[in-house]
């Protein structure tokens, strides 16, 4: 199997190289090496299927001796996961891109056949397949250990989410159709097909903007729903990597669509689908390379591997750059004059804020290159990325609500005036009530304000479109979702209240109008504990249950917060610590302060370690504890010292009685982080005032996040208004 | 037509200008221990943990803990907030916070866990 896999992708190399010949002869030769081309291209990508096949059998078969499957899975994980672990690492996930882009490269085959291009758009395709296949067989997932270890490292318990199942292969294949768009341009502009080459371009653009899209909010609904610190996007570089290129895929469609409709934008369309895909290189580099391991959480360290990605930067700089330079003078200009009252001009202004939003998040996450290349690494905080969209996110609401009021060339106006008259006045009646509501932040009022405008004049447009039929309305759809998305955003991040509050068990505490109860622990059959949370809101109860668990495989206790949704708010129970309870007639003893118990005084001094006289094999520790009769029957202190036996199994601890044999005294637990405490259990304290059980504690920090619903609102419309968009443009080659 | 290009230079040129000032102002340094003392700035620092990994006080949700870097220098760092789940397997740690007094009060922590760097061979 791991030779199948390791041969398969040689093989496919070499189909590849060869399809990647035939196509260069044809545009050569201006002779029919079609067939021969396509027949190659095509075993390319059986071999690569083969390859990923083997793959997949090698984690299902568990054969721990490969090291992507060892450091990916283990034996315990379940079936769907994996599958998934295919994607989980670098190697694996580099072959899964690898896969996407020759299967994507079939229907591109198929369309470019009639746009009469084939040759040069495959050949230029090749190029980047070939370039992948590479880097797969550089960064294999075929290595192997010279010994088979029993059980895999196992998936990371992050990623162990139906959202990470799907968010990856959505990115990669959001990357490979962000290929097809830089074979598309240069193939045109060696061909001179300056114009033609928009239609068929426009629905791979819009795909590929999808698949990124969705892949990117899935990552957030995931962030959202699993890390716990109650946000679902952070400007960490892992993320930008694919946010870049996403802008610059957004201002490229509508440059296109401005190109079809007006004969504008044709250099700039060029150049946003080249650097387009330059930006997801640019990304794979920044992340999957060792340069920003000091700077982010989450990137993935490989030093080996930075060589081949940067030179194949430059390589696919260069080439695209020489065709640009060399052709550019050829492409028109067009020559007439934009009226600032026209849909024309509203674009044009999106798609500058677009470049110049993806220019800053650029370089936010390139600052450690840039200011390393100048002296000083440094990097940004989270606050440059925040600040510098205040004003992009107004401007861009406002032009996309004035967007639908105006016509592509011209409006007068009076017309104008007319059309503004109604979502405006919404749009001020909506922000009155949010001044009404308590909101004074002048930002957050501004941004209410301006998507509350996008949102109804796309609405108004999308209604008379459904009236006259045949108009299309996915635009107006998405536009709606993207001022959705942004009072989603602003509201519940600007209006965010987190408190950070103790539950004892069975003690409620109230806040943001909820009663909350801990009522404990409850172990779920794989190990997690579910910290089980009542929530009580007048008479209605519901249980939140969020999880905490120990990950081998991390380390460390990770948790996992639980949201309770309603439409308008959500309430994010983030579970921070535990503290199990002590039971009664059981106390904690902290290593030099005197604790009194009824009339005894016990301090626990130091652990001791006897040299281990018994035959039973385990660590023995001592305490010693020293006690003091205090009140009335004073006495000298006096030392006891009660053993301790750590075993694997839980083991029954001998108790030590006093001298006068009041009491005794035995040992549960020994904790020796600084500065050392032990759990004791004492019996035969007659006096009643002993303390009670001390309750187990869980310490939460509870949000509220109000609108948030508006943020998967925004990104269901965005998504369902391109995916419409998808089926007209491809309804429209044919 | 010269006007209106004239327009759109001075917006483009202020986004520019509001960029670069906004990126200058967030901007935070990767410093060694001895010049995060010296300027009273947010920087980053990032170090090694001791075999001794601080303290941390559940009640008031405070860590304190000592960051050695590779000049041999030490630092004193305290962090209000959660001590964060994997901190005890954390080896090296990065901080981001500002030195004020005596003790470098960290916002932010990033750590490192041995077992990502962990060699390949077995």
């Amino acid at each position: 199997m791991i030779e199948l896999g390791k041969s398969s992708l040689i093989i496919g190399l070499i189909c590849g190289v060869t399809s990647l010949s035939f196509y260069g002869l044809n545009i050569k030769q201006q002779r029919n090496w079609f067939t021969y081309a396509r027949i190659s291209y095509a075993l390319m990508t059986i071999a690569i299927l083969l390859s990923a096949a083997a793959l997949m059998i090698l984690l299902l078969k568990h054969q721990f001796q490969v090291q992507y499957v060892y450091e990916n899975s283990s034996r315990d994980l379940p079936l769907f996961y994996l599958i998934s672990a295919f994607w989980a690492g670098q190697e694996g996930s580099f072959l899964l891109w690898t896969l996407l882009s020759a299967g994507v490269g079939i229907p591109l085959i198929f369309m470019t056949q009639i746009y009469d291009n084939e040759d040069k758009v495959l050949f230029n395709y090749l190029l980047i397949e070939v370039a992948l296949i590479l880097i797969t067989i550089k960064s294999s997932p075929f290595k192997t250990f010279s010994q088979t270890p029993l059980d895999g490292a196992g998936l990371n318990d992050l990623l162990q989410n139906l959202w990470m199942v799907i968010h990856p292969p959505l990115i990669f294949l959001g990357y490979a159709l962000y290929g097809t768009l830089y074979a598309l341009a240069i193939a045109a502009l060696w061909k001179g097909q300056y114009k033609e080459w928009v239609r068929p371009a426009l629905p791979w653009t819009l795909m590929a903007w999808l698949a990124l899209g969705i892949g990117i909010m899935l990552g957030g609904v995931w962030s959202y729903k699993t890390l716990g610190w109650g946000g679902y996007w952070a400007w960490d570089p892992v993320e930008n990597a694919s946010l870049i290129p996403w802008l610059t895929g957004t201002a490229l469609f509508h440059g296109m669509i401005l190109q079809l409709q007006r004969r504008r934008m044709q250099r700039t369309n060029f150049l946003l689908a080249i650097i387009s895909f330059l930006l997801i290189l640019y990304g794979t580099f920044l992340t999957r390379s060792g340069i920003l391991a000091n700077f982010s959480v989450h990137s993935f360290t490989n030093l080996e591997f930075d060589s081949i990605v940067l030179g194949l930067i430059a390589f696919f700089l260069l080439y695209g750059g020489y065709f640009y330079s060399s052709h550019s003078r050829q492409i028109p200009i067009s020559k007439s004059s934009i009226a600032i009252l026209s849909k024309e001009f509203s674009v044009i202004i999106v798609i500058g804020l677009l470049i110049i939003s993806s220019s800053f998040v650029f370089m936010g996450t390139s600052s450690p290159i840039l200011t390393g290349l100048l002296g000083r690494a440094s990097n940004v905080t989270a606050d440059f990325y925040n600040t510098t969209h205040i004003p992009i996110g107004i401007l861009l609401a406002v032009f996309i609500g004035i967007c639908p009021l105006v016509n592509w060339q011209r409006t007068t106006k009076k017309q104008l005036l007319l059309q503004l008259l109604v979502p405006l006045l919404l749009a001020l009646v909506i922000t009155a009530l949010a001044i009404k509501a308590g909101s004074k932040n002048p930002v957050a009022l501004l941004f209410i304000f301006a998507s509350c405008f996008a949102i109804f004049s796309n609405a108004v447009l999308m209604l008379k479109s459904r009236l006259r039929k045949r108009v299309p309305w996915s635009s107006s759809l998405s536009h709606m979702g993207f001022g959705f998305l942004v009072i989603g955003i602003i509201v519940s991040s600007l209006f965010d209240d987190s408190k950070t509050v103790n539950l004892a068990e069975n003690h409620p505490v109230e806040i943001h109008n909820y009663r909350f109860t801990f009522k404990g622990v409850h172990v779920l059959p794989d190990g997690r504990n579910q910290m089980v949370i009542e929530l009580q809101q007048k008479k209605s109860i519901s249980v939140a249950t969020p999880t905490m668990y120990y990950s081998k495989r991390n380390e460390g206790v990770m948790a996992e917060p639980y949201v309770y949704r309603t439409l308008l708010e959500d309430i994010y129970i983030s579970p921070l610590e535990y503290q199990p309870g002590i039971p009664r007639g059981v106390y904690r003893l902290i290593k030099g302060t005197p604790e009194q118990i009824g009339n005894y005084a016990f301090t626990f001094m130091r652990f001791r370690f006897p040299p281990v006289s018994s035959p039973i094999h385990g660590m023995m520790i001592e305490a010693e504890i020293q006690v003091v009769k205090t009140g009335a029957q004073k006495s000298a202190p006096h030392v006891i010292r009660p053993r301790f036996v750590a075993m694997s199994l839980p083991t029954e601890q001998k108790p030590v009685t006093l001298q006068n044999g009041e009491i005794s005294l035995r040992i549960l637990q020994v904790n020796a982080d600084p500065p050392g405490s032990i759990v004791v259990s004492i019996e035969g304290i007659a006096d009643e005032a002993v303390r009670q059980n001390v309750p187990a504690q869980l310490l939460v920090e509870i949000s509220r996040k109000p609108l948030i619903n508006f943020l998967w609102l925004g990104m269901v419309c965005i998504v369902v208004g391109g995916l419409i968009a998808v089926r007209r443009r491809i309804g429209e080659l044919k | 037509m010269k006007r209106r290009y004239l327009i759109g230079g001075v917006i483009i040129l202020a986004f520019i200008l509001f960029g670069m000032r906004t990126f200058m102002r967030h901007i935070t340094p990767y410093v060694s221990i001895a010049e995060a003392r010296r300027v009273h700035k947010t920087v980053q620092v990032s170090g090694l943990l001791g075999v001794n990994k601080g303290t941390y006080d559940p009640q008031t949700h405070s860590l304190r803990f000592i960051l050695t870097d590779k000049h041999g220098d030490s630092l004193l760092v305290t962090y209000r907030g959660v001590k964060p789940a994997n901190f005890d397997n954390a080896t090296s740690v990065v901080v981001i916070g500002k030195y004020d007094s005596g003790v470098f009060k960290a916002k932010k922590l990033l750590l490192k866990c041995p077992s990502k760097y962990k060699d390949r061979t077995l």
